[in-house]
């Protein structure tokens, strides 16, 4: 083991340890030495000497110079350095080249059932792009150019009125629907319609013989909140009152109110 | 001098190393990043691929609706405009048209005798709103709920003239789109029937609606026609059944444009306060 090796070791780790046993690897322990491990202990020990302690030494006159402490890592990077910089600019060329030669735009992808192109799908798109574009300056020049004051007026007061009849008509479909043998359980004595309240006020009576009044009534309410002219339908008051017949009445009123436009 | 010389050789062999080390380096950086490259190009892709379908029947179906409405412009415009400016939004008193539109509208739903307009009365003068004017007018109808809901529902279609009058533009687009889906080839079909006469289309529906379908197959075309029902047709169909070619002979359609105020039921009387709409 070379002394500068063992001193710097010492130095680094500050341990006795260590140097002890560089130098049984070196000599073998009791002083034989181990050929075999000898060059591989040898430059083990300076190698970590030269990670760990690259500043110079200073040369003191007292100090013996051993044949190993010439550096061995610097000339072996220098010899090595012609190949590995040849294998680096290679290696890079070679990726440059691969990057050239295998675009992304040279390749299909697959894009659910069809393969294309990626380049073709970027074109294909910004062509849509334009002509949507295109159209909708055509539609912006039709309106500006056609010359309807009264049907723009028209389209803009219909807009305030609100769809009554046709709620009526919904509610009438509705409630006929509930016709068992030409008989209405469901009648609407009360209809009154508001525009300032935009709603309608339903109110009647709903009357079956066999005592589900009530059960008519809510799927009444429900079918009417099926109806998308409405916004919004109240709950109503859910009552059961017996007939003569044996039946069931069920008195209601209702609200109805309309969607805003 | 022989020093010097392996000082040199020595310092080369390491630059050469060093630039090795990092041509290597920086190849790995170029291949990461091409592999990455790759990687987003791919995602790309599959983003536009996604989008393309609905941007090409947005085009579509633009392009449809700019042809419809440059021939409708050219050709139907000016007539739109003027009976509008006639009958619609009359410049004049809208009462006379009115009466006579009630009336027949009357006429035409009694049929059987159960349906009557007792009495129609108009304020004494329209008031000015800024740029339109209303005329009040109050009526009273005799009849069963149906009828009275069928002549408000007729009255709600005052102002209307074309199909597309009566659905709103997002049911437009849902129908258009419906068609672009099943049969592209339909489409330019499609926007002519949302320009056709409300009234045409009322006197008789099902020859319009199978005229526009013709080339739909079977099974699409009735869900077609079901969505055009549930968007407002359907409402078109019992407001006018068997009263739209009466109204059309007598020259009544278009109607004034007429806003309800106010309903109310008694018995089988019904009050209805409405405005009449005139410029």
């Amino acid at each position: 083991m070379p002394r500068r090796s063992k001193r710097v070791l010492a130095h680094v780790y500050g341990a006795e340890e260590l140097c002890e046993f560089a130098e049984n690897l070196v000599h073998g322990k009791g002083g034989k030495r181990l050929p075999r491990t000898l060059a591989a202990a040898e430059l083990f020990c300076y190698t970590i000497v030269m990670a760990f302690d690259s500043s110079p030494q200073p040369k003191s006159a007292s100090t013996n110079t051993h044949p190993h402490d010439t550096p061995v890592l610097l000339p072996a990077v220098a010899r090595l350095g012609v190949p590995v910089g040849i294998f680096g600019a290679t290696f890079f060329l070679i990726a440059v080249i691969l990057t050239m030669l295998f675009s992304p735009d040279r390749f299909p992808v697959r894009v659910g059932d069809k393969t294309v192109r990626l380049h073709e799908l970027e074109a294909e798109e910004k062509n849509l792009i334009v002509k949507k574009a295109d159209l909708m300056e055509e539609r912006k020049k039709i309106l500006a150019d056609s010359d309807a004051p009264v049907l723009h007026q028209v389209e803009k007061l219909r807009a305030l009125t609100s769809p009554v009849g046709s709620a009526l008509l919904r509610i009438e479909d509705v409630r006929r629907g509930f016709r068992i043998n030409n008989a209405d359980p469901i009648s609407l004595p009360g209809i009154a319609f508001s525009s300032e309240m935009n709603a309608i006020s339903l109110s009647g009576d709903v009357r079956d013989a066999g005592g589900r009044s009530m059960q008519i009534l809510a799927s009444f309410v429900d079918e009417l909140r099926a109806i998308e002219s409405f916004e919004s339908v109240s709950e109503p008051e859910y009552t059961s009152k017996p007939l003569p017949d044996g039946g069931t009445l069920s008195q209601f009123t209702l609200t109805l109110r309309f969607r805003h436009e | 001098m022989n020093k010097l010389f392996t000082i040199h050789r020595h310092t080369a062999g390491v630059l050469c190393f060093v630039a090795g080390i990092l041509l290597s380096i920086g190849a790995c950086g170029v291949l990461a990043a091409h592999v990455g490259l790759f990687s987003q190009k791919r995602d790309t892709a599959v983003m536009i691929g996604t989008q393309l379908p609905e941007l090409k029947t947005a085009v579509a179906l633009l392009s449809a609706s700019v042809e419809a409405e440059r021939i409708f412009a050219s050709q139907a415009l000016t007539a739109r405009e003027e009976q509008a400016s006639v009958y619609i939004l009359p410049d004049g008193s809208p009462a006379a048209r009115t009466v006579k539109t009630l009336q027949e509208i009357s006429r035409l739903l009694a049929d059987g005798g159960d349906f009557s307009m007792e009495k129609l009365t108009f304020d004494a003068a329209p008031k000015d709103q800024g740029s339109f004017s209303t005329l009040t007018a109050n009526a009273v109808f005799r009849g069963s709920f149906q009828k009275t809901a069928r002549m408000l529902a007729i009255l709600g279609f005052g102002g209307d003239m074309m199909i597309r009058d009566t659905l709103s533009t997002d049911d437009q687009e849902a129908f258009l789109r419906q068609v672009e889906a099943i049969a592209p080839t339909s489409l330019r079909r499609a926007e002519d029937f949302l320009y056709m006469d409300l009234m045409q289309y009322a006197a008789d529906p099902d020859k319009s609606e199978q005229r526009m379908l013709e080339d739909v197959p079977t099974v699409s075309a009735s869900d077609i026609r079901a969505t055009l029902l549930d968007a407002g047709l359907a409402t078109v169909r019992s407001a006018f059944t068997g009263i739209a070619a009466g109204l059309y002979e007598k020259g009544l359609w278009p109607m004034p444009l007429m806003k309800v105020r106010s309903l109310q039921r008694d018995g089988d009387r019904w009050i209805v306060e409405f405005a009449v709409f005139s410029r």
